[in-house]
Protein backbone atom coordinates (compact mmCIF):
# COMPACT_ATOMS: atom_id res chain seq x y z
CA UNK A 1 0.00 0.00 0.00
CA UNK A 2 1.44 3.34 -1.04
CA UNK A 3 -0.09 5.42 1.72
CA UNK A 4 0.61 4.84 5.40
CA UNK A 5 -2.45 3.71 7.33
CA UNK A 6 -4.08 6.46 9.38
CA UNK A 7 -5.06 5.97 13.02
CA UNK A 8 -8.53 4.36 12.81
CA UNK A 9 -10.34 7.44 14.15
CA UNK A 10 -8.69 9.69 11.54
CA UNK A 11 -9.64 7.14 8.86
CA UNK A 12 -13.29 7.13 10.02
CA UNK A 13 -13.37 10.93 9.76
CA UNK A 14 -11.79 10.75 6.29
CA UNK A 15 -14.34 8.06 5.32
CA UNK A 16 -17.17 10.27 6.63
CA UNK A 17 -15.96 13.15 4.44
CA UNK A 18 -16.43 11.00 1.33
CA UNK A 19 -19.95 9.69 2.14
CA UNK A 20 -23.33 11.38 2.48
CA UNK A 21 -24.17 9.00 5.35
CA UNK A 22 -22.67 5.89 6.95
CA UNK A 23 -23.14 3.48 9.84
CA UNK A 24 -20.83 1.08 11.67
CA UNK A 25 -21.68 -1.77 9.24
CA UNK A 26 -20.41 0.33 6.32
CA UNK A 27 -17.15 0.87 8.21
CA UNK A 28 -16.81 -2.85 8.98
CA UNK A 29 -17.37 -3.71 5.30
CA UNK A 30 -15.37 -0.95 3.63
CA UNK A 31 -12.34 -0.73 5.94
CA UNK A 32 -11.86 -4.48 6.36
CA UNK A 33 -9.04 -4.63 3.86
CA UNK A 34 -7.07 -1.89 5.67
CA UNK A 35 -7.81 -2.61 9.34
CA UNK A 36 -9.18 -6.17 9.30
CA UNK A 37 -6.09 -7.51 11.09
CA UNK A 38 -6.44 -5.08 14.02
CA UNK A 39 -7.79 -6.53 17.26
CA UNK A 40 -9.90 -3.37 17.53
CA UNK A 41 -11.73 -4.17 14.29
CA UNK A 42 -15.02 -5.25 15.84
CA UNK A 43 -18.48 -3.86 16.44
CA UNK A 44 -17.81 -2.79 20.05
CA UNK A 45 -14.68 -0.75 19.33
CA UNK A 46 -16.10 0.67 16.10
CA UNK A 47 -19.18 1.87 18.00
CA UNK A 48 -16.91 3.38 20.66
CA UNK A 49 -14.92 5.33 18.04
CA UNK A 50 -18.16 6.56 16.43
CA UNK A 51 -19.69 7.57 19.80
CA UNK A 52 -16.55 9.50 20.66
CA UNK A 53 -16.38 11.33 17.32
CA UNK A 54 -20.05 12.25 17.81
CA UNK A 55 -19.52 13.40 21.40
CA UNK A 56 -16.75 15.82 20.35
CA UNK A 57 -18.96 17.12 17.51
CA UNK A 58 -17.11 15.85 14.42
CA UNK A 59 -20.00 13.71 13.17
CA UNK A 60 -23.75 13.86 13.79
CA UNK A 61 -26.58 11.41 13.31
CA UNK A 62 -28.82 11.74 10.26
CA UNK A 63 -31.14 8.82 10.74
CA UNK A 64 -31.84 6.08 13.26
CA UNK A 65 -33.83 2.85 13.08
CA UNK A 66 -33.82 -0.74 14.31
CA UNK A 67 -32.23 -3.43 12.15
CA UNK A 68 -33.75 -6.87 11.59
CA UNK A 69 -32.24 -8.09 14.89
CA UNK A 70 -33.99 -5.20 16.65
CA UNK A 71 -30.66 -3.48 17.33
CA UNK A 72 -30.15 0.25 16.88
CA UNK A 73 -28.66 1.22 13.54
CA UNK A 74 -27.58 4.87 13.42
CA UNK A 75 -26.50 6.70 10.29
CA UNK A 76 -24.04 9.56 10.63
CA UNK A 77 -22.59 12.36 8.54
CA UNK A 78 -19.60 14.62 9.01
CA UNK A 79 -20.17 18.08 10.55
CA UNK A 80 -18.57 21.37 9.48
CA UNK A 81 -16.30 21.10 12.52
CA UNK A 82 -15.27 17.58 11.52
CA UNK A 83 -14.56 18.81 7.99
CA UNK A 84 -12.35 21.58 9.39
CA UNK A 85 -10.29 18.93 11.22
CA UNK A 86 -9.46 17.19 7.91
CA UNK A 87 -6.63 19.71 7.60
CA UNK A 88 -4.78 17.70 10.27
CA UNK A 89 -4.62 14.65 8.00
CA UNK A 90 -1.24 13.88 6.40
CA UNK A 91 -0.79 15.31 2.87
CA UNK A 92 -1.45 11.99 1.08
CA UNK A 93 -4.92 11.82 2.65
CA UNK A 94 -6.12 15.35 1.95
CA UNK B 1 -36.08 10.35 11.96
CA UNK B 2 -38.96 8.13 10.99
CA UNK B 3 -38.94 5.84 14.00
CA UNK B 4 -39.66 7.60 17.33
CA UNK B 5 -38.89 4.45 19.34
CA UNK B 6 -35.47 4.19 17.69
CA UNK B 7 -34.83 7.90 18.32
CA UNK B 8 -35.71 7.40 21.99
CA UNK B 9 -33.40 4.38 22.23
CA UNK B 10 -30.59 6.41 20.64
CA UNK B 11 -31.07 9.25 23.14
CA UNK B 12 -30.95 6.73 25.99
CA UNK B 13 -27.73 5.31 24.50
CA UNK B 14 -26.15 8.78 24.23
CA UNK B 15 -27.19 9.69 27.79
CA UNK B 16 -25.65 6.45 29.08
CA UNK B 17 -22.46 7.34 27.23
CA UNK B 18 -22.30 10.83 28.77
CA UNK B 19 -23.04 9.42 32.25
CA UNK B 20 -20.22 6.93 31.80
CA UNK B 21 -18.04 9.96 31.04
CA UNK B 22 -18.99 11.49 34.40
CA UNK B 23 -18.09 8.19 36.06
CA UNK B 24 -14.67 8.24 34.36
CA UNK B 25 -14.20 11.87 35.54
CA UNK B 26 -14.84 10.95 39.19
CA UNK B 27 -12.63 7.85 38.85
CA UNK B 28 -9.81 10.01 37.43
CA UNK B 29 -9.95 12.31 40.48
CA UNK B 30 -9.97 9.45 43.00
CA UNK B 31 -7.10 7.53 41.34
CA UNK B 32 -4.96 10.69 41.08
CA UNK B 33 -5.51 11.39 44.79
CA UNK B 34 -4.52 7.78 45.54
CA UNK B 35 -1.45 8.00 43.28
CA UNK B 36 -0.06 11.12 45.02
CA UNK B 37 -0.54 9.75 48.53
CA UNK B 38 0.83 6.30 47.59
CA UNK B 39 3.99 7.91 46.26
CA UNK B 40 4.49 10.08 49.35
CA UNK B 41 3.53 7.74 52.18
CA UNK B 42 4.70 4.41 50.73
CA UNK B 43 7.11 4.66 47.77
CA UNK B 44 9.23 7.81 48.11
CA UNK B 45 10.02 7.21 51.80
CA UNK B 46 12.00 4.13 50.79
CA UNK B 47 15.71 4.10 49.95
CA UNK B 48 17.17 5.00 47.51
CA UNK B 49 14.41 7.54 46.70
CA UNK B 50 14.90 9.04 50.15
CA UNK B 51 17.49 8.57 52.89
CA UNK B 52 18.02 10.21 56.27
CA UNK B 53 21.27 11.91 55.19
CA UNK B 54 19.95 13.30 51.87
CA UNK B 55 20.38 17.04 51.34
CA UNK B 56 17.89 19.11 49.34
CA UNK B 57 19.34 18.24 45.90
CA UNK B 58 19.30 14.52 46.59
CA UNK B 59 15.69 14.74 47.81
CA UNK B 60 14.87 16.56 44.56
CA UNK B 61 16.79 14.02 42.47
CA UNK B 62 15.16 11.10 44.33
CA UNK B 63 11.69 12.59 43.67
CA UNK B 64 12.55 13.12 39.99
CA UNK B 65 13.73 9.51 39.68
CA UNK B 66 10.37 8.53 41.23
CA UNK B 67 8.47 10.77 38.78
CA UNK B 68 10.41 9.28 35.86
CA UNK B 69 9.77 5.70 37.01
CA UNK B 70 6.08 6.53 37.64
CA UNK B 71 5.59 7.71 34.07
CA UNK B 72 7.58 4.73 32.76
CA UNK B 73 5.34 2.26 34.57
CA UNK B 74 2.19 4.20 33.64
CA UNK B 75 3.30 4.07 29.98
CA UNK B 76 3.96 0.33 30.28
CA UNK B 77 0.55 -0.43 31.84
CA UNK B 78 -1.18 1.64 29.18
CA UNK B 79 0.75 -0.15 26.41
CA UNK B 80 -0.45 -3.47 27.86
CA UNK B 81 -4.07 -2.22 27.98
CA UNK B 82 -3.82 -0.93 24.40
CA UNK B 83 -2.32 -4.23 23.22
CA UNK B 84 -5.12 -6.21 24.85
CA UNK B 85 -7.75 -4.01 23.17
CA UNK B 86 -6.08 -4.55 19.79
CA UNK B 87 -4.64 -1.08 19.32
CA UNK B 88 -0.85 -1.41 19.57
CA UNK B 89 -0.43 -0.51 15.88
CA UNK B 90 -2.14 2.84 16.57
CA UNK B 91 0.97 4.18 18.37
CA UNK B 92 3.08 4.40 15.19
CA UNK B 93 0.11 5.49 13.07
CA UNK B 94 -0.67 8.33 15.49
CA UNK B 95 2.95 9.48 15.79
CA UNK B 96 3.03 9.99 12.02
CA UNK B 97 0.27 12.63 12.25
CA UNK B 98 0.34 16.27 13.33
CA UNK B 99 -2.03 15.76 16.32
CA UNK B 100 0.24 12.88 17.41
CA UNK B 101 3.22 15.26 17.47
CA UNK B 102 1.10 17.79 19.39
CA UNK B 103 0.48 15.13 22.06
CA UNK B 104 4.29 14.82 22.41
CA UNK B 105 4.68 18.61 22.66
CA UNK B 106 1.97 18.69 25.34
CA UNK B 107 3.73 15.82 27.11
CA UNK B 108 6.87 17.97 27.43
CA UNK B 109 4.87 20.51 29.47
CA UNK B 110 2.85 17.95 31.41
CA UNK B 111 5.63 15.44 32.01
CA UNK B 112 9.12 16.84 32.61
CA UNK B 113 7.78 20.21 33.80
CA UNK B 114 4.47 19.18 35.39
CA UNK B 115 5.18 15.75 36.85
CA UNK B 116 8.68 16.70 37.98
CA UNK B 117 7.47 19.78 39.87
CA UNK B 118 4.51 17.81 41.19
CA UNK B 119 6.58 15.04 42.76
CA UNK B 120 9.22 17.37 44.20
CA UNK B 121 6.33 19.47 45.57
CA UNK B 122 4.77 16.38 47.17
CA UNK B 123 8.11 15.38 48.72
CA UNK B 124 8.79 18.82 50.20
CA UNK B 125 5.29 20.04 51.10
CA UNK B 126 3.31 16.72 51.50
CA UNK B 127 0.50 15.54 49.17
CA UNK B 128 -2.66 17.45 50.16
CA UNK B 129 -0.76 20.78 50.06
CA UNK B 130 0.96 20.07 46.72
CA UNK B 131 -2.14 18.55 45.13
CA UNK B 132 -4.31 21.50 46.18
CA UNK B 133 -1.89 24.02 44.65
CA UNK B 134 -1.56 21.95 41.46
CA UNK B 135 -5.38 21.82 41.20
CA UNK B 136 -5.35 25.52 40.30
CA UNK B 137 -4.24 24.52 36.77
CA UNK B 138 -7.62 25.25 35.12
CA UNK B 139 -7.55 28.79 36.61
CA UNK B 140 -4.06 29.30 35.17
CA UNK B 141 -5.29 27.69 31.93
CA UNK B 142 -8.11 30.25 31.73
CA UNK B 143 -5.59 33.09 32.19
CA UNK B 144 -3.18 31.57 29.61
CA UNK B 145 -6.18 31.16 27.27
CA UNK B 146 -6.66 34.95 27.32
CA UNK B 147 -3.13 35.50 26.06
CA UNK B 148 -2.69 32.52 23.72
CA UNK B 149 -6.20 31.74 22.46
CA UNK B 150 -7.61 35.29 22.87
CA UNK B 151 -10.44 33.93 25.03
CA UNK B 152 -12.61 36.15 27.23
CA UNK B 153 -13.14 35.45 30.92
CA UNK B 154 -16.76 35.64 32.14
CA UNK B 155 -17.62 36.81 35.72
CA UNK B 156 -18.23 33.25 37.02
CA UNK B 157 -14.69 32.29 35.96
CA UNK B 158 -13.23 35.42 37.61
CA UNK B 159 -14.88 34.43 40.90
CA UNK B 160 -13.37 30.95 40.51
CA UNK B 161 -9.90 32.37 39.81
CA UNK B 162 -10.12 34.66 42.86
CA UNK B 163 -11.29 31.72 45.02
CA UNK B 164 -8.33 29.64 43.77
CA UNK B 165 -5.92 32.46 44.65
CA UNK B 166 -7.37 32.83 48.17
CA UNK B 167 -7.34 29.03 48.62
CA UNK B 168 -3.71 28.85 47.47
CA UNK B 169 -2.74 31.52 50.04
CA UNK B 170 -4.51 29.57 52.80
CA UNK B 171 -2.90 26.23 51.81
CA UNK B 172 0.54 27.78 51.40
CA UNK B 173 0.37 29.98 54.51
CA UNK B 174 1.57 27.46 57.10
CA UNK B 175 3.30 24.05 56.99
CA UNK B 176 1.68 20.81 58.23
CA UNK B 177 1.68 19.96 61.96
CA UNK B 178 5.27 19.77 63.13
CA UNK B 179 6.00 23.13 61.57
CA UNK B 180 8.98 24.34 59.62
CA UNK B 181 11.37 22.19 61.73
CA UNK B 182 9.72 19.02 60.36
CA UNK B 183 9.22 20.39 56.85
CA UNK B 184 12.16 22.77 56.30
CA UNK B 185 11.55 23.11 52.53
CA UNK B 186 7.76 23.49 52.80
CA UNK B 187 7.59 26.90 51.06
CA UNK B 188 9.92 25.75 48.27
CA UNK B 189 7.59 22.75 47.86
CA UNK B 190 4.57 25.05 47.59
CA UNK B 191 6.40 27.17 44.99
CA UNK B 192 7.34 24.08 42.97
CA UNK B 193 3.73 22.84 43.15
CA UNK B 194 2.83 25.74 40.84
CA UNK B 195 5.00 24.06 38.16
CA UNK B 196 2.45 21.27 37.54
CA UNK B 197 -0.31 23.89 37.54
CA UNK B 198 1.57 25.79 34.77
CA UNK B 199 2.68 22.62 32.98
CA UNK B 200 -0.77 21.05 32.89
CA UNK B 201 -2.45 24.34 31.98
CA UNK B 202 -0.06 24.76 29.04
CA UNK B 203 -0.55 21.10 28.08
CA UNK B 204 -4.31 21.72 28.03
CA UNK B 205 -3.94 24.77 25.79
CA UNK B 206 -1.60 22.90 23.39
CA UNK B 207 -3.93 19.90 23.29
CA UNK B 208 -6.80 22.04 22.00
CA UNK B 209 -5.07 21.73 18.61
CA UNK B 210 -6.33 18.47 17.18
CA UNK B 211 -6.35 16.43 20.37
CA UNK B 212 -10.03 15.51 19.98
CA UNK B 213 -9.19 13.46 16.87
CA UNK B 214 -6.77 11.17 18.68
CA UNK B 215 -7.97 8.03 20.44
CA UNK B 216 -7.59 9.11 24.09
CA UNK B 217 -6.20 5.73 25.21
CA UNK B 218 -3.42 6.00 22.59
CA UNK B 219 -2.79 9.70 23.34
CA UNK B 220 -2.18 9.03 27.02
CA UNK B 221 -0.05 5.97 26.21
CA UNK B 222 2.19 8.12 24.00
CA UNK B 223 2.24 10.95 26.54
CA UNK B 224 3.40 8.83 29.48
CA UNK B 225 6.03 6.96 27.44
CA UNK B 226 7.41 10.15 25.85
CA UNK B 227 7.50 11.87 29.26
CA UNK B 228 9.45 8.90 30.70
CA UNK B 229 12.01 9.01 27.87
CA UNK B 230 12.62 12.78 28.21
CA UNK B 231 12.86 12.61 32.00
CA UNK B 232 15.27 9.67 31.87
CA UNK B 233 17.54 10.96 29.11
CA UNK B 234 17.42 14.72 29.75
CA UNK B 235 16.00 15.73 33.14
CA UNK B 236 17.75 13.26 35.48
CA UNK B 237 21.32 13.91 34.22
CA UNK B 238 20.86 17.70 33.88
CA UNK B 239 19.39 18.14 37.38
CA UNK B 240 22.14 15.86 38.74
CA UNK B 241 24.77 18.05 37.10
CA UNK B 242 23.21 21.36 38.21
CA UNK B 243 22.92 20.13 41.79
CA UNK B 244 26.56 19.00 41.81
CA UNK B 245 25.59 15.35 42.35
CA UNK B 246 26.98 14.25 38.99
CA UNK B 247 25.58 13.20 35.65
CA UNK B 248 24.70 9.67 36.66
CA UNK B 249 23.36 10.07 40.21
CA UNK B 250 19.69 10.20 39.07
CA UNK B 251 20.17 7.01 37.05
CA UNK B 252 21.86 5.39 40.05
CA UNK B 253 18.83 6.15 42.23
CA UNK B 254 16.54 4.86 39.45
CA UNK B 255 18.58 1.67 39.04
CA UNK B 256 18.94 1.23 42.80
CA UNK B 257 15.15 1.41 43.26
CA UNK B 258 14.64 -1.21 40.55
CA UNK B 259 17.29 -3.49 42.08
CA UNK B 260 15.84 -3.09 45.59
CA UNK B 261 12.46 -4.28 44.28
CA UNK B 262 10.06 -2.95 46.92
CA UNK B 263 10.43 0.79 46.09
CA UNK B 264 9.98 0.06 42.38
CA UNK B 265 6.99 -2.19 43.15
CA UNK B 266 5.18 0.65 44.95
CA UNK B 267 6.00 3.13 42.18
CA UNK B 268 4.59 0.55 39.75
CA UNK B 269 1.37 0.41 41.82
CA UNK B 270 1.23 4.23 41.91
CA UNK B 271 1.98 4.22 38.15
CA UNK B 272 -1.02 1.94 37.62
CA UNK B 273 -3.21 4.34 39.61
CA UNK B 274 -1.72 7.37 37.78
CA UNK B 275 -2.01 5.69 34.37
CA UNK B 276 -5.64 4.70 34.99
CA UNK B 277 -6.33 8.22 36.23
CA UNK B 278 -5.00 9.78 33.02
CA UNK B 279 -6.81 7.18 30.92
CA UNK B 280 -10.06 7.97 32.74
CA UNK B 281 -9.41 11.71 32.41
CA UNK B 282 -8.79 11.61 28.65
CA UNK B 283 -11.83 9.36 28.18
CA UNK B 284 -14.01 11.68 30.27
CA UNK B 285 -12.84 14.65 28.16
CA UNK B 286 -14.00 12.81 25.05
CA UNK B 287 -17.26 11.52 26.48
CA UNK B 288 -18.69 14.35 28.51
CA UNK B 289 -16.88 17.56 27.56
CA UNK B 290 -13.92 19.50 28.97
CA UNK B 291 -15.85 21.46 31.63
CA UNK B 292 -17.50 18.50 33.32
CA UNK B 293 -14.47 16.23 33.00
CA UNK B 294 -12.17 18.83 34.56
CA UNK B 295 -14.63 19.65 37.37
CA UNK B 296 -14.61 16.02 38.51
CA UNK B 297 -10.90 15.47 37.87
CA UNK B 298 -9.80 18.35 40.12
CA UNK B 299 -11.47 16.76 43.13
CA UNK B 300 -8.16 14.84 43.46
CA UNK B 301 -6.91 17.26 46.15
CA UNK B 302 -9.91 16.30 48.28
CA UNK B 303 -9.44 12.57 47.60
CA UNK B 304 -5.88 12.91 48.93
CA UNK B 305 -7.31 13.66 52.41
CA UNK B 306 -8.99 10.28 53.16
CA UNK B 307 -6.35 8.31 51.22
CA UNK B 308 -3.52 10.16 52.98
CA UNK B 309 -5.13 9.59 56.38
CA UNK B 310 -5.61 5.85 55.69
CA UNK B 311 -2.09 5.36 54.31
CA UNK B 312 -0.50 7.29 57.20
CA UNK B 313 -2.46 5.08 59.60
CA UNK B 314 -1.37 1.92 57.77
CA UNK B 315 2.27 3.06 57.81
CA UNK B 316 2.12 4.09 61.47
CA UNK B 317 3.12 7.61 60.38
CA UNK B 318 1.53 10.76 61.82
CA UNK B 319 -1.14 12.45 59.68
CA UNK B 320 -0.03 16.06 59.70
CA UNK B 321 -2.42 17.89 57.34
CA UNK B 322 -3.95 20.82 59.26
CA UNK B 323 -7.61 21.83 59.30
CA UNK B 324 -6.66 25.15 57.68
CA UNK B 325 -5.07 23.32 54.73
CA UNK B 326 -8.20 21.20 54.28
CA UNK B 327 -10.33 24.40 54.21
CA UNK B 328 -7.90 25.84 51.62
CA UNK B 329 -8.13 22.66 49.51
CA UNK B 330 -11.95 22.84 49.60
CA UNK B 331 -11.85 26.54 48.52
CA UNK B 332 -9.44 25.74 45.63
CA UNK B 333 -11.56 22.80 44.45
CA UNK B 334 -14.74 24.90 44.57
CA UNK B 335 -12.98 27.77 42.77
CA UNK B 336 -11.68 25.42 40.08
CA UNK B 337 -15.12 23.91 39.50
CA UNK B 338 -16.45 27.47 39.04
CA UNK B 339 -13.66 28.14 36.51
CA UNK B 340 -14.40 25.11 34.37
CA UNK B 341 -18.18 24.74 34.51
CA UNK B 342 -21.48 26.25 35.52
CA UNK B 343 -22.38 24.16 38.60
CA UNK B 344 -26.06 24.21 37.59
CA UNK B 345 -25.22 22.45 34.32
CA UNK B 346 -22.73 19.95 35.73
CA UNK B 347 -25.18 17.08 36.00
CA UNK B 348 -27.63 18.28 33.34
CA UNK B 349 -26.53 16.02 30.50
CA UNK B 350 -29.53 16.42 28.21
CA UNK B 351 -28.61 19.38 26.03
Amino acid sequence: MAKNLLPLRFRILHYASKKDAFNYLDLINDLKQEYGNDGQFNKGMMTLHIDSLRAVGMIEETDVDFDKNNELLVNYKITDYGRSRLSYLPDGWK
Amino acid sequence: MANPAARQALEAHQLRYAKKGLGWGIFSGATWGLQGTLLYYVALVLAPFWMEDYGLWLVVLGSLAGACMHDGFAGLWLAIINTFTGRWREYARTLRTKPGMIVCLGALCGGPVGMAGYLVGISLATPTYALAISATYPALGAILGVFILKERIVPRVWIGIIACTIGAFIVGYAPPEGGIEQYPYFYLGILLSFLPAFGWALEGVINTYGMDMVDPDIAIGIRETFSFIVMFIVVLPIIGLIGGEGLTKGWEIFGGALAAGTPAFWVAVAGLSGGLSYLAWYRALNMTGVGRAMAFNVTYALWSIPFGWLLALAQGAPYTVTGTAIIGAVIITTGTILVVANPKELLKLRN
